[in-house]
């Protein structure tokens, strides 16, 4: 009796503290949508108003705005973008795992650097070579650039998932007659699949929320959210309308993420396979 | 699953496609492109253009702003790679030398632009030089301008027409003087009256005297420490020869510089995180009645301090020309007004220079000036003499800025600018916080600007 | 028996595409940016070959040595709890009451945002007269206006504490990852056994931990090395120089100088900096596995 006592204890303490821990985290985030909600001089008064009135006049704008075109492009250019790095990487990272070459450690690592690479120090060459291209200010500019980041990551991520996979399935697999290809779509790639799923989600997370680039590299055509964003600073810092338009941004995003939370959780097992 | 990405890929590459198509379609028909500054004028600006100038004309305008930060980085880069793209750039004043010394900018004064017999711009006729030698003209001597000496550069080659024109002046809450006893009619006139008026104005946590962005990023202390500097006397270098030493650590830009920063260190009449302000927090604290005075641009209080949902003191807040100081010889008040104004001129690898020449003649025109000042929410002030009066009888910060006209001044617009400026806003931020002294910190500016100078080669010979 | 692919040929199917695709795109910025690095080159002007002159007044000026002991400082402090950080709240969450998903989910949104919205919103926070963290720190009793960023330590320490809350979710999420692949039948004889707790998160826990901690320590060490944004948004180098990162040093130098064969310059030091700490790091970590 007292032991299930004691364990209900620890639980309920346990709740608190996860209940706790998570208001912490989401408390900047409340904080974030209650100034989009109200009007500048709401958002500057002392003290600080948790109850007000609030208006829709903030979304309205940023609706009526650039904004949504915007939007639309970020989502273009990061779902392209992803689906060809993990569709590219994931086989390179199966080679890497199972098909290993003379000096595989170099050349991960020089994949990784890649990664390395702070964004300023590339912009400007990157805007040389798209402009000599003439592919300035379109999607395709910014698909090929990001998937650079995007296919490094797949690759040493993806690696770690096909690393799992017990080799005793895959040689069973041959036995039975496949060939090295078969065994890769047939076998291995779907025992892989949530790994998949949350390389995908970090791939489009990591590029949706890109500015730098996306600012040097487009002027008007394929502006994305993040620089459309910072374009809410006419008179001064219009901290309604990007707090309303980052609200209006993560929406889709947190939709995805919780229809595909199962498998971000089963993805991210690790050896969880057996 | 190969295919399906597969699929993906060939979409969006045919989406492309069509959208460059799209594009290129697009610009077939006569169309101009701005590289335009995200003010408020820029939207009202696009309506005009598109309402007026482009049924009569059949070019199409695109006006492309971006914001203010980023700004001269796309204009250079644009510049640097030899682009056509733009047909019209804006640049602040100070950006100007960059642009002209790396070739952006076509020369105006020619015979196919302002010395054309068709031409419906008179460059000295028609606008307050103040404000165009500063930015239009290129290469000038600030000093001379500050004299009022414009026939010295009559011939100078021209390269820009004033876009949009503002300047900083004093803002103040009526409503915060009453509170303290004092006469919500007469703001200070003098940088000691200033002083003591903040004081009285001072109760804190949440009233305080002055607001200033003391930020050492882009321009913002500098903006708040020169019209002081000014009127002190003080100078910020010697534009004959590229001099440094003995203007810029001058006694009177010392002496300036300890009251500037007494007012955060001794008298503490500037809240505490003044230091880090740019201009968003002085908006809002001007707007909230934080702070009771502030020097502000014009056109940006100006356009939110009557709207009820960004300002708390609706009708309470009063313009006038900044505080001065009296001159020892001749015993007359100095004072002095920053300089905010942005040129617009031809690029001059454009592919469709006499269009743009159309527009801008388009854009400086009377009419055209006039429908942009009527228009609240453009934030306008025109630089045409003959709207002069008319601006000034509309009852808002037009006065102040016109008032303002004959005493305003600017900083460097020569190609190292960048760099003299971080280090001036550097050493000045450094001792308003009370890190150094103010001697240290503008011998120490002097040191590190002469070097830039003397390292730079448009430097003068001789 | 479907078609045969021999095994060279698959082979270069795995990585060709990869190879290829990454050579092509970044071989061109990184040739041209090391032929810039060598030049005195301010944007569309003059241009001056100078070899290692860059290279050199970089190294000699204090505001590099300055940039980089700040970046450390503001990376292994960033690292090092929310290391701790997240592996303490995989544990904590580690059970399967109802509603702890639905907070897994919660505190993983911050990861999502823009890291210019995640600046302002902050800055905004922690301002020193509306910002709601120094009210709530008044309620509690403490001075009302803490002038969080003309301090050089309060500004350092608001940097990682908005870099923790962007990011521990994240070092959270793959440690979780970890734990949940622990068998169930392992978890049942600990609960049994009576074990110190150091014994037994070192014998039972830490082999399944291991790897997404290196997973995680080895991506925020890279991208903490590189913070930008967020910095930039919130304390813009202030107060004076004290926060100024590497990336924010290269961005003044190139973007509000225009020195581009500097900034170039600057660019390559970084990233050898970098990867020198982080084989530094990897080498480090694998050998406290063996």
């Amino acid at each position: 009796m007292k032991a299930k006592m004691r364990r209900s204890l620890v639980s309920g303490t346990r709740m608190a503290a996860v209940i706790l821990v998570t208001i912490v985290f989401a408390f900047p985030l409340y904080w974030l949508f209650a100034t989009s909600l109200k009007t500048r001089v709401q958002i500057f008064t002392l003290p600080p108003k948790f109850i007000f009135i609030p208006t829709l006049e903030n979304y309205i704008q940023v609706v009526n705005s650039w904004f949504m075109g915007n939007l639309l492009n970020s989502f273009l250019v990061a779902a392209v973008s992803t689906v060809f790095s993990i569709a590219v990487g994931s086989l390179a990272a199966y080679g890497f795992s199972r098909h290993p070459l003379k000096g595989s450690d170099n050349i991960l690592f020089w994949i990784l650097s890649l990664r390395m690479l702070p964004p300023i120090a590339i912009v400007l060459p990157l805007y040389v070579l798209f402009r000599t291209l003439h592919l300035l200010d379109t999607h395709l500019a910014l698909i090929l650039i990001y998937s650079i980041f995007n296919i490094s990551f797949t690759v040493w991520f993806m690696k770690g998932f096909f690393d799992e996979i017990p080799r005793d399935i895959e040689e069973s697999a041959m036995l039975d007659g496949y060939g090295p290809l078969q065994v890769f779509y047939k076998v291995a790639l779907p025992l892989v699949r949530p790994g998949l799923m949350a390389t995908a989600i970090f791939c489009l997370i990591q590029t949706l929320i890109e500015f730098l680039i996306a600012l040097i590299l487009t002027n008007r055509i394929a502006v994305t959210a993040t620089v459309g964003m910072a374009k809410f600073q006419v008179l001064g810092v219009e901290w309604g309308q990007i707090t309303a338009a980052a609200a209006i941004f993560i929406l889709p995003i947190i939709v995805f993420t919780v229809l595909v939370r199962n498998q971000l959780i089963r993805g991210m097992a690790f050896g969880g396979l057996r | 699953m190969g295919k399906k990405w597969l699929s993906f890929l060939v979409m969006g590459i045919l989406v492309e496609a069509g959208l460059l198509g799209y594009t290129a379609a697009i610009s077939s028909a006569k169309t101009i492109r701005i590289l335009a500054l995200a003010w408020p004028q820029a939207p009202v600006e696009q309506e005009l253009a598109d309402k007026y100038f482009t049924p009569k004309t059949g070019i199409k305008v695109i006006i492309e702003a971006q914001p203010y930060t980023y700004n001269e980085q796309k204009a250079r880069q644009e510049v640097a790679a030899g682009s056509s793209y733009y047909d019209i750039y804006h640049y602040d004043s100070q950006w100007g030398g960059n642009y002209i010394v790396s070739g952006a900018l076509e020369r105006l004064d020619t015979k196919e632009y302002l010395l054309s017999p068709d031409s419906t711009v008179d460059f000295d006729r028609d606008f307050f030089p103040e404000l165009t030698y500063r930015s239009g003209k290129y290469p000038t001597i600030g000093a001379e301008l500050d004299k009022g000496n414009f026939q010295a550069f009559k011939d100078t080659a021209i390269y820009g027409l004033p876009w949009s024109q503002n300047c900083e002046v004093l803002f103040y809450n009526k409503t915060r003087f009453k509170e303290a006893g004092l006469d919500p009619e007469s703001p200070p006139d003098t940088w000691e009256e200033f002083r003591e008026y903040a004081i009285k104005l001072t109760n804190p946590p949440d009233r305080y005297g002055v607001g200033f962005s003391a930020s050492p990023a882009a321009d913002y202390i500098s903006m708040e420490f020169f019209p002081m500097m000014w009127s002190w006397g003080g100078a910020l270098w010697n534009p004959y020869d590229w001099t440094a030493e003995g203007y810029v650590n001058s006694p009177e830009t010392i002496a300036a510089l300890e009251f500037f920063s007494n007012l955060y260190l001794k008298d503490k009449v500037v809240p505490p995180d003044t230091p880090n302000w740019d201009m968003d927090p002085k908006l809002s604290a001007l707007l909230t009645g934080l702070v009771a005075m502030a020097p502000e641009w014009t056109p940006l209080l100006g356009a939110l301090m009557d709207d009820p949902k960004a300002s708390q003191h609706v009708g309470q807040i009063g313009m006038s020309v900044m505080p001065g100081k009296k001159d020892p010889a001749t015993g007359e008040i100095r004072r002095f007004h920053m300089y905010g104004c942005q040129g617009t001129g031809i690029n001059a690898r454009s592919k469709n220079k006499k269009e743009a020449w159309q527009y801008l003649q388009w854009l400086v025109s009377y009419d055209t000036q006039k429908a942009l000042t009527d228009n609240a929410a453009a934030a306008f002030v025109s630089g045409r003499r003959d709207l002069r009066y008319y601006a000034a009888g509309l009852n808002r910060w037009d006065k102040a800025f016109i008032d303002a006209i004959p005493t305003i001044r600017d900083f460097w617009n020569i190609p190292p600018y960048a760099e003299l400026l971080f280090i001036q806003n550097r050493e000045t931020n450094l001792a308003f916080m009370g890190a150094k002294s103010a001697a240290e910190a503008m011998n120490y500016a002097a040191k590190l600007q002469q070097a830039i100078y003397d390292a730079s080669p448009y430097k003068p010979k001789g | 028996m479907k078609g045969k692919v021999g095994e060279r040929g698959f082979r270069l199917i795995l990585y060709l595409p990869t190879l290829i695709f990454l050579i092509l795109m970044s071989i061109f910025p990184l040739i041209f940016s090391i032929y810039i690095s060598f030049f005195d080159y301010t944007l569309g002007q003059h241009m001056s070959f100078v070899g290692f002159g860059n290279y050199g007044s970089l190294l000699a000026g204090p505001p590099f040595w300055s940039a980089l002991k700040i970046t450390l400082q503001i990376a292994a402090l960033a690292v090092t709890i929310e290391i701790f950080l997240g592996i303490f709240i995989a544990f904590l969450f580690n059970t399967q009451t109802r509603g702890v998903n639905i907070c897994r989910m919660i505190i993983f949104i911050p990861m999502m945002l823009s890291p210019l919205v995640v600046g302002f919103l902050w800055k905004h926070m922690f301002d020193a007269i509306f910002g709601i963290i120094n009210y709530f720190f008044g309620l509690l009793g403490g001075p009302e206006t803490i002038s969080w960023f003309t301090n050089v330590r309060l500004a350092l320490l608001a940097i990682v504490i908005v870099d923790l809350w962007e990011w521990t979710p994240f070092v959270a999420l793959l440690a979780t990852a970890g734990l949940q692949a622990i068998p169930p039948n392992v978890m049942e004889t600990v609960r049994l056994e009576r074990t110190s707790l150091w014994l037994r998160f070192r014998v039972l826990y830490l082999p399944y931990l291991r790897f997404p901690l290196l997973v995680a320590v080895l991506i925020r060490s890279i991208d903490t090395l590189k913070i930008f944004d967020q910095v930039y948004v919130l304390t813009g180098g202030s107060p004076g120089e004290s926060t100024v990162t590497l990336s924010m040093y290269v961005y003044r130098l190139g973007f509000n100088f225009f020195y581009t064969g500097k900034a170039a310059a600057l660019s390559w030091l970084m990233a050898l900096i970098s990867v020198g700490l982080i084989t530094i790091l990897i080498r480090v970590l694998s050998q406290k596995s063996a």
